[in-house]
């Protein structure tokens, strides 16, 4: 089959580096795959993920068109930031096309998007959630810009609308994609593996002795959505875990935020050691050491998490909320925690960790292969694949629904409504 | 150029407004265009396919085509970048007549979805129009009124004014155009019964259906006017016409709140003959003025008959209300040549 | 009877189903029948296709009309309970011509839904009609292979417009046609090379591309022919037409594999004129048998002079053959009573 990936290519975009496995695993299976990068800045080769340098941009619009139209699939690689993806932004409602939405939650993308396109934009949210542009606009000035538009408003249905299948790398935040289309969705694990020299070799948990401390870490952009705080507090309320507990947090992290951590876990007696941002052979030794990883974002709307499967793929078990993506993670090589109570669930989780309740060792040995045997660009492209022809199928019908969409929704959404009946007789020439 | 001039078909019914899209075209051609008719089928009855027969026209693609000429709803929302209106009346039943007997859509959740539909689709069609005139300065006061428009008036001109001259006037008041309850030939009727024994009416043009021609004749005899009324209720020649028009005494023409001119008043007006209207027929009122250049009366027997007696008995009064009209007409009136020069500007 | 006349258009372009509309049409209305004709644009364009054909099928016209006739695709989709088809082509590109260069558009998985789709749809509108026509066999047998449905051939005739008349049997050998190509004019020059009469060919038509008809030129100068070959590269008026097919040896027609006999071969026979044509011309054939209505041979350029040499030389020949003509569209029934007389028959 011919392939057209629009998707981002910047060397630091972790969707480019899940397009490049995709890319490998179907060009293994035989199939071409074309490129459209969809920065809105178009990047220089230097910027570019090595892998990625044969893309056209997608406003070489003679360029895009041709390969749209030689191609048997398209596939917008979505997520929310629109320095990204401005360009599958443009083209989606243009040509279609089927999409990998890595993120639930588009309400960052669609306020970056606004500017110039208030009257679109207002229709959208009346259209979908019957609010106006400026309600939305409060929202997103409050500072709790994700807590109130989550998971009423999460846009998903802006771009959705126009896809000819959806594959996510969860279930959880399907609701919106699948009200916004009747194209095919589906679920498949994300794409991943480490990068060569950050492959971590796979190295049984040592034994953990009386004298050796269990080593807790949270790696990654070190903010207040990282629970830090939660997890001192549990470490601390638990003498047993006080005292066996070595909590490593790394990663880029605000001088004022260290501090203000370091005194935390300072005043509450938890050994802290906060090491800052970190090269990746760093990273990879500080995955090997620890014992357990505590992956635990709130709120986590993206489709598929990056850290925490990267920290599973090093061997390493994690313990996680039991919201999004993390709740669909198996319970053999995760600890799940309530999200409505996270202190106390980390709190027993460090305590059957510390009384060895809780067999790190069995399930560090099974998170490897559990996240080799499911994170897998070649299960993802064939699935892949099989989305794009049922799209490719069903597309001829979705070209003439689009086509007269106002014949098919009315304001109250009445699906018995007589218009509706009507265009229905009428196009029943068209359905198998 | 390659022009697209874009109507309405109501199958088998040809109108005026064929008559002009026919002539446009015509005229477009003699200028060394390449112009083209597109006649979309129309169907407006039961009011739940008007959605459809809106989509039916947005789907039309017409990239071949340099420019476009619209003249109703809905062929006016097809799209293209380069399109002029000449509005000859918006959907009347979605705006003016949407309270009146003539409705056929109703005020029910799903009437009012239609009605928004039609209304949302014909602004954005406006909007998108690179010109738009309209062919009385009714449809103009209703597009600016309910879709807050603005556009020019461009009267629609006669297709053959060399037919139309003075000639000596003969005993009789000509009411030409189509017969049909809305042009109220049966009021003309009522009041020809009112005038008295020496006024006589010659009413002249196609009837709607079998039941209206036959109705208007009952009337007569049962009025007992039978005498001095003459009905033509067919198709005739413009030959045919332009012999009654320019033999008349003066002309009447009293349809209810019609959007345009109508040809009836401007064959009279080359014919240089006097019109009787009404208070309440519409477009034709920007042309005739009582005493200068007709009678206005009241859309009553009586009034009507006042009217009709007065210029029947007083052929000097009419013939120079005659002149006026034919002076006026000539200063603004229409020509094909000026009316292609604006629709292509 | 209202009668309602439906066909696609390609916008400001003329002829083709269009004629046939308004000379049935026509035809129609001096039998008596109010016709009405709704012909409204149609464009290929793949990423647009269907929402066309939707559009087409909204259009309902029942209780308008009595009987519907449909001509060009997709003009079949639209409702009416007394549907009949006078089927010209299909659309091509998703048929016949989908595994050949002249697709025109790449067969991606979408195109290859949208061909599914097509089919599907068209086979249910031919389900619809009441009866089914065509305006030739290789029409029909088309319809058989592909759609499974049977047709009835109607041969549509020229408008009553023209009429033709015989000056005899002169010189030249006159082929009316779009010059391009696939008509095969080229073909005719080669093979005026190698006649050894002093036989004249003659062409009329329009050039498809600019410098078409210029490079026919070239060819006979190339060729030695130039004296005896005469090439009007514009379109000519119908009087213009009829006196050259009327003083005319024969006519000329050579397409390749034509789906009908064509307009050119019609006219040829009204003016009691032969054709020549080749064996390989497809539609041509239904109306010009070797030796009865015309001369049929290989297409070759030896084949053709040999041909047009046998017909300068001997005008009995040519006669015979123009009278056959006359007969065999006569034979035919092509004319419009007997199209008038089937479709309200049906």
């Amino acid at each position: 089959m011919k392939i057209a990936f629009f998707t981002p290519t910047h060397r630091s975009s972790a969707i480019a580096r899940v397009t490049v496995l995709v890319r490998t695993a179907l060009q293994v299976a035989g199939h071409d795959v074309a490129l459209v990068a969809t920065e809105e800045v178009p990047l220089t080769p230097e910027q570019t993920n090595e892998s990625l340098r044969d893309s056209v941009s997608w406003r070489d619009e003679a360029a895009v068109r041709q390969i749209s139209l030689e191609s048997d699939i398209v596939l917008h690689q979505i997520g929310n930031y629109y320095p990204y993806h401005a360009g599958s932004v443009h083209w989606l409602p243009l040509i279609g096309g089927c999409i990998a939405l890595h993120d639930f939650f588009l309400g960052d993308m669609f306020l970056a998007y606004i500017p110039g396109h208030e009257q679109e934009a207002a229709d959208l949210l009346e259209r979908w959630y019957g609010i106006t542009l400026e309600q939305y606009y409060t929202a997103a000035a409050s500072g709790m810009f994700l807590e109130q538009t989550w998971p009423r408003q999460p846009l998903t249905e802006w771009l959705c609308q126009y896809a000819d299948g959806v594959i996510a790398h969860s279930a959880f935040g399907l609701a919106g994609p699948k009200r916004s289309t009747p194209a095919p969705t589906l679920v498949v694990p994300l794409p991943y593996s480490l990068d060569g020299d950050t492959a971590a070799p796979f190295d049984l948990v040592e034994e953990t002795g009386p004298t050796r401390r269990t080593e807790v870490l949270t790696f990654g952009h070190i903010n207040r959505n990282k629970l830090c705080d939660d997890v001192i507090m549990a470490i601390a309320s638990h003498r047993k875990s006080r005292q066996s507990i070595t909590y490593r947090i790394c990663g880029a992290i605000e001088a004022e935020e260290r501090h203000r951590l370091a005194a935390v876990a300072s005043d509450l007696g938890v050994d802290v050691d906060i090491t800052g941002a970190l090269s990746s052979e760093e990273l990879a030794r500080a995955l090997d050491r620890a014992d357990v990883i505590v992956c635990t974002r709130k709120p986590a709307l993206e489709s598929a998490s990056a850290s925490a499967i990267e920290g599973l793929l090093s061997g390493t078990p994690l313990i996680v909320l039991d919201t999004g993506f993390y709740a669909e993670l198996s319970p053999e090589v995760v600890l799940h925690v309530d999200h409505r109570d996270v202190v106390g669930g980390l709190k027993k989780r460090f305590a059957g960790i510390t009384d060895g309740s809780i067999d790190l060792k069995t399930m560090a040995s099974k998170a490897a292969a559990y996240a080799r045997d499911t994170f897998r660009a070649d299960v993802y492209a064939s699935e892949l694949v099989e989305l794009g022809r049922e799209a490719a199928r069903r597309k001829p019908l979705r070209e003439l629904d689009a086509a007269f969409v106002g014949l098919l929704t009315t304001p109250e959404g009445d699906p018995q409504h007589a218009i509706a009946d009507l265009y229905r007789h009428d196009t029943e020439i068209f359905r198998p | 150029m390659k022009i697209a001039v874009l109507n309405n078909m109501a199958p088998f019914v040809h109108g005026g407004a064929e008559e002009l899209a026919n002539h446009l075209v015509e005229r477009l051609l003699r200028r060394g265009h390449d112009a083209e008719l597109i006649r979309i089928p129309f169907r407006w009855e039961p009011f739940t396919v008007l959605p459809k027969q809106m989509a039916i026209a947005t789907a039309l693609k017409l990239d071949a085509a340099e420019r476009v000429i619209a003249l109703k709803f809905p062929a006016y929302l097809v799209p293209h970048e380069d399109k002029t209106l000449w509005l000859l009346h918006q959907f009347r039943q979605a705006y003016d007549l949407r309270d009146s007997a003539y409705s056929t859509i109703p005020d029910s959740p799903e009437g009012r979805t239609v009605v928004d539909a039609i209304q949302r689709e014909d602004n954005r069609a406006f909007l998108g129009s690179r010109h738009i005139f309209t062919n009385s300065a009714t449809t103009k006061a209703r597009l600016a009124d309910f879709n807050g428009f603005d556009a020019q008036v461009l009267h629609p001109p006669l297709n053959d004014p060399e037919l139309f001259h003075d000639e000596e006037a003969e005993d009789y008041l000509f009411a030409g155009g189509r017969v049909n309850a809305m042009k109220r030939q049966e009021l003309l009727v009522r009041a020809l019964a009112l005038t008295p024994n020496d006024v006589r009416l010659v009413i002249a043009g196609p009837a709607e259906d079998e039941s209206t021609a036959e109705g208007l004749g009952r009337l007569a005899d049962e009025l007992g006017v039978s005498e001095r009324l003459t009905l033509d209720l067919r198709f005739s020649t413009r030959e045919e016409i332009a012999r009654w028009v320019n033999r008349s005494r003066a002309c009447i023409y009293i349809p209810f709140e019609e959007d345009s001119l109508g040809y009836v008043a401007m064959e009279a007006a080359e014919a240089s003959k006097a019109v009787i209207t009404t208070t309440d027929s519409g477009g034709i009122l920007g042309l005739v003025g009582e005493g200068y250049s007709g009678w206005i009366a009241e859309p009553t027997a009586e009034s009507l008959a006042a009217a009709m007696t007065d210029a029947f008995r007083h052929p000097l009064r009419s013939r120079e209300r005659g002149m006026n009209m034919h002076l006026h007409w000539e200063a603004h009136g229409a020509t094909w040549d000026k009316t292609v020069d604006r629709l292509l500007a | 009877m209202k009668i309602a006349l439906v066909t696609s258009t390609v916008p400001f372009v003329y002829g083709g189903a269009r004629n046939i509309v308004s000379w049935l049409k026509t035809a129609l209305e001096e039998a008596g029948h109010e016709v009405e004709v709704v012909a409204l644009p149609f464009d290929e364009e793949p990423s647009r296709i269907v929402e066309q054909l939707g559009m087409f099928r909204m259009i309902d016209l029942t209780d308008q009309a009595d009987l519907v006739v449909c001509f060009r695709p997709p003009a079949y989709l639209v409702q009416h309970p007394r549907k009949i088809l006078w089927f010209i082509h299909h659309l091509r590109a998703y048929y016949d011509l989908w595994d050949t260069e002249y697709r025109g558009f790449s067969d991606n998985a979408i195109a290859r839904a949208r061909r599914e789709l097509i089919q599907r749809v068209d086979n249910r509108a031919f389900a619809e009609a009441s009866h089914i026509f065509t305006n030739s066999a290789v029409v029909s047998s088309r319809l058989r292979e592909f759609n499974g449905v049977d047709s009835e051939v109607l041969y549509p005739p020229l408008g009553s417009e023209h009429s033709f008349s015989n000056n005899g049997y002169g010189n030249e050998v006159v082929a009316v046609s779009r010059l391009e190509h696939h008509k095969r004019q080229h073909l005719l020059i080669e093979a005026l090379a190698l006649t050894s009469s002093k036989v004249h060919l003659r062409l009329v038509g329009k050039g498809s591309m600019p410098g078409y008809g210029k490079s026919l030129l070239d060819l006979g100068a190339r060729l030695g022919v130039a004296d005896r070959l005469h090439v009007h590269d514009e379109w000519v008026d119908e009087d213009l037409k009829q006196q050259l097919l009327g003083d005319a040896l024969v006519a000329a027609y050579i397409p390749v594999d034509e789906d009908s006999y064509g307009y050119p071969t019609l006219e040829a026979a009204r003016a009691t004129k032969g054709v020549l044509t080749t064996t390989d011309s497809g539609g041509v054939l239904e109306l010009v048998e070797d030796g009865r209505s015309g001369l049929v041979v290989e297409p070759t350029a030896g084949a053709l002079a040999e041909a047009m040499d046998r017909l300068y030389l001997d005008r009995e020949l040519a006669a015979h053959v123009g009278n056959g003509a006359a007969d065999r569209v006569d034979e035919l029934g092509i004319s419009w009573a007997h199209v008038v007389d089937r479709i309200l028959s049906v």
